[in-house]
């Protein structure tokens, strides 16, 4: 039953059985085959990475599936068509049978139609017929034809199968690399991969942190020092790749390190997620971990002042101590002391450090006489400033706050200093109007007799009202001003006219007048001085504000600007207002300075920075050349006609002259004075020359010789040497001395020679004394001995050769006791008029200028009678007392030519030695010489006291 | 021959209309620039504007925009201008960079004040001048129209003055050196078509300031009508005459000043010579050179306007307005039929036939007067007076002697005054005060007993005229105002401060002289 239900396939049903099991089947699989080929095929071609061939490996791809799929969809469509089938099979298999039952199956197909039914074709019949067509072939024919198309197909599979195979079978991650690259999107292919085992990583920190390499996690996040050099190192999982080490839009390429192993470096810089990648062409395949850095970056240094931020002002600054903490992260290279006031800065380095340390302590004292704050106008930011070591983004500065050291206003001192003396005179005016009203009273008939005593006792009072404010005065100080000393000697020298007593009412108004008007003078000629000298500072800030403005015309630079108007522009107001109170000058150049502000002001606020700096230009200009708005020879009148012949009021003349007299004084005095030190230059040369020319070759030799006797004699006391005891110290020194002598008896240096004997005999005395074994006695005698001997040689010659030279000498020293004796008379003359004149020196200086005149004429006395060494003596005493005073006027002179400085400056420091002394110009050339000749002969005259022996030294070496 | 002739004048036209492009205009840039150069000249500014728009960057074009620009006094816009290296190449383009650069930093940003009714534009350099522009603006307009008149020119609106602050800032603006400056007194200068022109407040004491003005405005007539051909000597000769004929007759006018300094100057053999003053009376080697230059160029002048009258000056400087060339000889011959050598001959004759200069140094009323001795008293009496002690003050100055000098006159009527103000309260002692008045009047004296204008003396003199003549008091007062308008005597009609307060708190009524009061009472005194 189970077999009779079974039917017979008909042979359409054959045909198409063999068609699906045997051809359909093999060709599926081909194309299965085909389309492993291609992925593999396309994934070695697309793994170069370029465009092109990841579009080929595309292409190829796509033409594998697309053939495996119209392989598909070509079996199922030939196995639902009759027709299809039969020209897939029969027909291939037998070709004039396979035609023939396409024929019978075109007999069928048109019976089925209406229109073979209408033509009465019967559809059985046509369907018997294309039976029989399909039988004709036999089923072994199909059965063979089918086995050589599968055995085809399935050896073409076999081929792609073994090739696909091959290539994948030698380097299989090539495929999936290919594959990877194929599907990449933005250059990144989505599936990672590991690249290299055996992974290390290692952080190199900047060399200037010196601090040890040290190993990291090759994954996550790390903190390092930025700088560091991050080294990446593995062994490479496959050969044949190009590997690079890939961190934001930056790779660096792994390198062999030599062992088998490959190594990047990194240098850290900013943060950056690191990744280990391959390169194919554009694209990269990267590992799946990710190494985060973060750098650490080198922080500026941080300074701490004490005590900042504060202001001081100048004047009232003793000395300003700067403690600071400086503190780095790393290390410190540097630090500074920084001064600014406007556009200046002035950059002291204080530290130079290794950069190891990280923390610095200091103490720094800027004295108020520094060159920075004498100078400066503005106010001085001082800040302390440290820099770092590093070496990775350069070298950072850390500021500490600032300590603003403000300068006393321009012209500040100088305006304390004239209102006290303008107060000083309105005392001495308020008392002349007080004496002239008495007077006049007196005069008056009304007023009644009055006791001469109670007149004196009321001008006492009187003098004493008016002169104490000019006492204080001179002994002021103004914003760090003292007054001048020749204003001071001047006004010193008033006062004790003032206070001779008066014989009589008259004389005493008399010379309360004359003082009145002595101060009156010199108020104004003070004020006209300090105004020129405030002018000419005010032309530096006038100058700044011009900077200020000029850099103000640079949209961009305008904030700058406006801080350093800002700080400028007051200091020139404030300059401006303290010019208007000095004299007349003093206003004239203080109201044209005001004008000029309101200029720049008026430029400043219609936002011209253009004219801004014009007018501050001009005002600097104008504040630079401190002369009277209108200075004329005359007074006025061309291009006018103005007071040409039209009898101009003449202006009245000085109502005093004492001020200029007491300058003249002065200047006659300091004349004087170098004249009389020529005079005794003169001498000195007429003297030396004497004793020069006595030298003969006979004597020369005598003396060499017995200087080397005098040295063989000293050879047995010890040499100086540290530790020694008091009595070798003695010896020793009595050596150096003894052979001080021999050099100087050697060369006929008589006097040298003496005071050296001198000198040894006393060490050697005091050797005997402390004799304590360690000195040989004999040494000390025979020393001794020899000394004695030479010394008395030296006196005998000293003896003589003064008597020569005396003899030689005394023609010119009888012109030159002459000449003294003119220069004491000029010493008379002057301090006759500073006792009587109007000007009046002061009592210590018309002293001076009297004893220095009784010794001059001492001294030309002495002179006239050939004694040249007492004559050149007293010449010397009174040279001192001539340049005690002379002295102080020159000094102060250039005191005041440099304001505020100049009295701190010349008192020297505290180790007692003067460091002003005065060095001629080169374009001084006979002061030069003299300065090079007194050298000399101060070096050869008094070798004595502690440095006695090396300044001999170095006189000596001086001659060589 | 006609078609030929016709045909030869269409090659012609066709010759010009194809020549024409650059050529013309160049040409025609060239008479452009001549035009402007002229118009500048002659201060016709307005016009110099309209030809100065042109967009011609020639290098002498803009000069000339330059120089315009100079004469309305934009100096900042002048030195732009004038930065251009091809403007600087020529001489004449450096010298102009060089006065624009320093007249631009004296001149940035000042005060400017403009008088539009009377045609007056004012700058100050500093603002503290404010205070005197009413008067400049008065003076300025009176004189610019009565010489003017005199002259029979007109000058355009706006006048413009430049007042600076100093002698550094005139030299500055001018262009004048400052050596020059100082060595003669240059008290203003007319350049530019513009006058520049001290302030009062530059000098100690003031200055004829008014008649300075007239003198530098005749200067800017003289240049319009002779389109800045006439010599020197003849700008200075006719500024000296017109510098005091706008107003009336003053006391102390130097009447035969030129004459008998002229012909002092020309009988010792010490005559400048009218054609030998060099570049500017200005830059002469001394004061006394100046002053006897001055006096040879208005005596001359004067003597051809006597001998030849006023219409032959005007027709003198037209005439050189006309020729076209600097030498005056030929419009002297062509208005009077005798060149310049020939009239200097003339005028040298009669200089010598006439009186003048025979007498040796002028007559001065100061005789025996110790000058020493009123020196110290004057400063005496002023120290005593500031410190409040009127009577002190009169004790001192009473018995010096005080010839013809204005100023110690003034002085002494001064502390007269004062002796009766309370020391404390600073008030005027109600009972002394006519008497003081008498007093201070008698010490003062009157115009026949002093030498010369001393803008205090008449301030003082002001005020004692104040109750019984108003009309001298007035006169007093502008007589001040023209020599010394900052004097305290003269800005606050003769009141003053006696220690730190007025003597009488009255101030004067006139806005603008109590504001002159008020400036002068803010100037430090010592």
């Amino acid at each position: 039953m189970a077999r009779a239900a079974a039917r017979t396939p008909t042979p359409i049903e054959g045909l198409a059985a063999r068609f699906r099991e045997r051809v359909a089947r093999s060709r599926r699989q081909l194309a299965w085959g085909a389309l492993l080929l291609a992925v593999t095929l396309a994934a070695l071609i697309g793994r170069s990475g370029t465009a092109l061939t990841r579009l080929g490996g595309a292409a190829l791809l796509g033409a594998a599936v697309w053939g495996l799929v119209l392989v598909l969809v070509r079996a199922r469509r030939t196995l639902a068509d009759r027709r299809r089938l039969i020209e897939a099979t029969l027909l291939q298999a037998r070709p004039e049978v396979g035609a023939r039952a396409l024929r019978a199956l075109s007999l069928v197909q048109r019976a089925e139609t209406a229109e073979g039914q209408a033509s009465g074709e019967s559809p059985d019949l046509a369907q018997l017929h294309f039976q029989r067509m399909l039988a004709l072939t036999p089923p072994a024919v199909l059965d063979d034809w089918a086995a050589r198309v599968s055995h085809r197909a399935r050896l073409s599979l076999l081929v792609m199968v073994v090739v696909a195979g091959t290539a994948f079978a030698l380097d299989p991650a090539r495929v999936f690399e290919g594959l990877n690259v194929l599907v990449a999107r933005g250059g990144r292919a989505p599936f990672p991969m590991y690249w290299l085992g055996s992974l290390r990583v290692e952080s190199h920190p900047p060399a200037y942190l010196r601090e040890p390499d040290r190993a990291i996690l090759p994954s996550g996040v790390v903190h390092e020092a930025a700088g560091s050099m991050i080294v990446v190192q593995g062994l490479p999982e496959r050969e044949g790749r190009k590997l690079v080490l890939v961190g934001g839009d930056k790779e660096v390429p792994f390198v062999s390190d030599g062992a088998g192993g490959v190594l990047a470096r990194w240098a850290l810089t900013a943060p950056v997620e690191l990744r280990v990648a391959a390169r194919f062409g554009n694209v990269l395949i990267t590992e799946p971990d990710v190494l985060e850095l973060r750098p650490v970056a080198d922080v500026a240094p941080s300074v701490d002042l004490e005590g900042a931020p504060r202001s001081v002002l100048l004047k009232d600054l003793q000395a300003l101590e700067l403690r600071y903490a400086v503190s780095d992260d790393h290390g410190l290279r540097e630090v500074a002391l920084v001064l600014r006031a406007g556009g200046r800065e002035d950059r002291r380095t204080l530290e130079r450090l290794d950069g190891e340390a990280k923390r610095h302590t200091g103490v720094q004292a800027l004295s108020p006489r520094d060159a920075f704050l004498r100078r400066s106008f503005l106010p001085v930011e001082v800040s302390i400033e440290a820099r770092d070591n590093d070496g990775v983004s350069g070298a950072k500065w850390g500021v500490s706050q600032a300590i603003t050291v403000l300068p006393p206003g321009i012209g500040e001192g100088e305006a304390l200093r004239y209102a006290a003396l303008k107060a000083a005179r309105a005392a001495l005016v308020k008392a002349y109007a007080a004496a002239l009203v008495s007077a006049d009273t007196a005069a008056s008939k009304t007023a009644g007799p009055r006791p001469a005593g109670a007149n004196a006792k009321k001008q006492d009072e009187l003098v004493k009202a008016a002169l104490e404010p000019l006492r204080d005065f001179v002994d002021g100080s103004y914003a760090g001003l003292s007054v001048p000393k020749t204003l001071k000697t001047f006004l010193l020298g008033q006062s004790r006219a003032l206070e001779r007593p008066a014989p009589t009412r008259e004389t005493f108004l008399r010379r309360l007048e004359d003082v009145t008007l002595a101060v009156d003078a010199a108020l104004r000629a003070t004020g006209d001085h300090d105004a020129e000298g405030v002018a000419k500072r005010l032309g530096d800030v006038a100058e700044e504000v011009a900077d200020a403005s000029k850099l103000g015309q640079d949209p961009e630079k305008q904030r700058t600007a406006n801080k350093r108007l800002e700080v400028s522009l007051p200091v020139l107001r404030q300059g401006a207002s303290s010019l208007l109170t000095l004299s007349a000058l003093g206003a004239d150049l203080g109201s044209v300075a005001g004008g000029e502000i309101n200029r720049i002001r008026r430029g400043l606020d219609a936002k011209s920075y253009v004219d801004a700096e014009l007018a501050a230009r001009h005002l600097a200009a104008r504040l630079r050349r401190p002369k009277p708005s209108f200075s004329s020879a005359d007074s006025g009148g061309v291009e006018s006609g103005g007071q040409s012949g039209r009898g101009g009021a003449a202006q009245p003349g000085e109502a005093s002259q004492a001020h200029q007299q007491f300058q003249e004084l002065m200047r006659e005095l300091a004349q004087l004075s170098a004249e009389h030190a020529g005079e005794l230059s003169a001498v000195e040369s007429a003297l030396q020359a004497a004793e020069q020319s006595q030298q003969d070759p006979e004597l020369e030799r005598e003396a060499k010789e017995r200087a080397e006797a005098l040295r063989r004699a000293l050879e047995g006391l010890p040499d100086y040497a540290p530790g020694q005891t008091p009595a070798e110290q003695a010896a020793a020194l009595a050596r150096e001395h003894g052979r001080a002598m021999a050099e100087s008896l050697s060369r006929l240096a008589l006097k040298d020679a003496k005071q050296s004997a001198d000198s040894a005999r006393q060490q050697l005395s005091g050797a005997s004394k402390a004799g304590d074994g360690n000195v040989s006695p004999q040494a000390l005698t025979s020393a001794e001995q020899e000394l004695v001997k030479q010394q008395a040689f030296v006196e005998e010659l000293l003896k003589k050769a003064q008597e020569a030279a005396d003899a030689r000498a005394k023609e010119a020293l009888e012109r030159s006791g002459k000449r003294e004796g003119e220069l004491a008379e000029r010493a008379q003359n002057l301090s006759g008029r500073g006792s009587h004149g109007e000007a009046a020196l002061p009592g210590e200086v018309a002293e001076a200028l009297d004893k220095a005149e009784g010794l001059m004429r001492d001294a030309a006395r002495e002179l006239s009678n050939g004694r040249g060494e007492q004559g050149l003596s007293l010449q010397r005493e009174a040279q001192r007392w001539l340049d005690q005073e002379s002295d102080d006027g020159k000094s102060d002179e250039k005191k005041d030519d440099a304001p505020q400085d100049s009295q701190d400056d010349r008192t020297g420091n505290d180790k007692g030695v003067r460091q002003d002394a005065e060095v001629p110009g080169r374009d001084k050339n006979l002061r030069a010489e003299d300065f090079r000749k007194r050298v000399l002969e101060g070096l050869s005259r008094d070798q004595s006291g502690r440095l006695g022996p090396a300044v001999k030294r170095y006189a000596e070496g001086l001659l060589k | 021959m006609k078609r030929r002739l016709g045909l030869c004048l269409l090659l012609l036209l066709v010759a010009t209309l194809t020549w024409g492009g650059a050529s013309r205009a160049q040409l025609g840039g060239a008479v452009d620039v001549r035009a402007l150069d002229d118009a500048i000249t002659e201060i016709d500014l307005e016009r110099a504007g309209r030809l100065a728009s042109s967009s011609d960057e020639t290098p002498q074009f803009l000069y000339e925009r330059a120089r315009l620009l100079v004469y309305l006094g934009d100096c900042v816009g002048a030195s732009a201008l004038l930065s251009n290296p091809a403007v600087t190449e020529a001489r004449e383009g450096a010298q102009l960079a060089e006065i624009a650069r320093n007249c631009a930093r004296a001149t940035a940003a000042g005060l400017i004040l403009e008088d539009k009714e009377r045609g007056i534009w004012l700058r100050m350099q500093d603002d503290a001048d404010r205070v005197f522009a009413p008067f400049v603006f008065r003076v300025a307009a009176q004189a610019r129209d009565r010489i003017g008149t005199e002259l029979a020119v007109d000058l355009p609106r706006p006048l413009r003055i430049d007042l600076v602050r100093d002698l550094f800032s005139l030299s500055a603006v001018t262009g004048l050196p400052l050596e020059a400056a100082e060595t003669t007194g240059t008290l203003a200068v007319a350049r530019f078509g513009r006058i520049i022109m001290l302030s009062p407040r530059a000098t100690r004491s003031g200055y004829h300031w008014e008649d300075t003005l007239a003198h530098e405005l005749t200067h800017l007539l003289v240049t319009r009508a002779s389109r800045d051909r006439a010599p020197l000597w003849l700008q200075e000769g006719v500024a000296k005459r017109e510098e005091n004929r706008w107003r009336e007759e003053r006391p102390f006018d130097p009447k035969d000043w030129a004459e008998e300094t002229a012909a002092r100057a020309l009988r010792r053999g010490k005559q400048i010579g009218i054609d030998k003053l060099g570049p500017s009376i200005a830059m002469l080697p001394s004061p006394e050179a100046a002053s006897t230059a001055y006096a040879e160029v208005q005596s001359f002048v004067s003597y051809f306007v006597r001998e030849q009258g006023d219409a032959a000056l005007r027709l003198l400087l037209a005439d050189m307005k006309g020729l076209g060339s600097d030498e005056p000889s030929s419009a002297l011959r062509s208005v009077s039929g005798y060149d310049l050598a020939q009239w200097n001959r003339r005028w040298q004759k009669y200089l010598l036939d006439s009186p003048f200069g025979q007498v040796v140094g002028a007559p001065t009323r100061l005789g025996n007067v110790d000058a020493r001795d009123l020196a110290r008293r004057s400063r005496l009496g002023d120290l005593l007076l500031d410190a409040g002690h009127g009577s002190a003050a009169a004790l001192v100055l009473s018995p010096g002697s005080a010839g013809g000098s204005p100023g110690y006159r003034f002085r002494v009527a001064r502390a007269e005054l004062a002796r009766h103000i309370g020391p404390a309260t600073g008030s005027a002692n109600g009972a002394g005060a006519p008497v003081a008045n008498e007093t201070a009047a008698a010490r003062l004296g009157v115009e026949t007993e002093i030498d010369g204008i001393h803008g205090p003396w008449f301030g003082l003199r002001g005020r004692l005229f104040e109750n019984s003549d108003r009309l001298a008091a007035a006169r007093a007062f502008e007589l001040g105002l023209a020599s010394d308008p900052l004097a305290e005597e003269v800005a606050c009609e003769g009141r003053f401060t006696v220690g730190d307060r007025p003597d009488e708190a009255r101030l004067p009524t006139s806005p603008d002289w109590k504001a002159l009061c008020e400036a002068a009472r803010k100037l430090p005194r010592d």
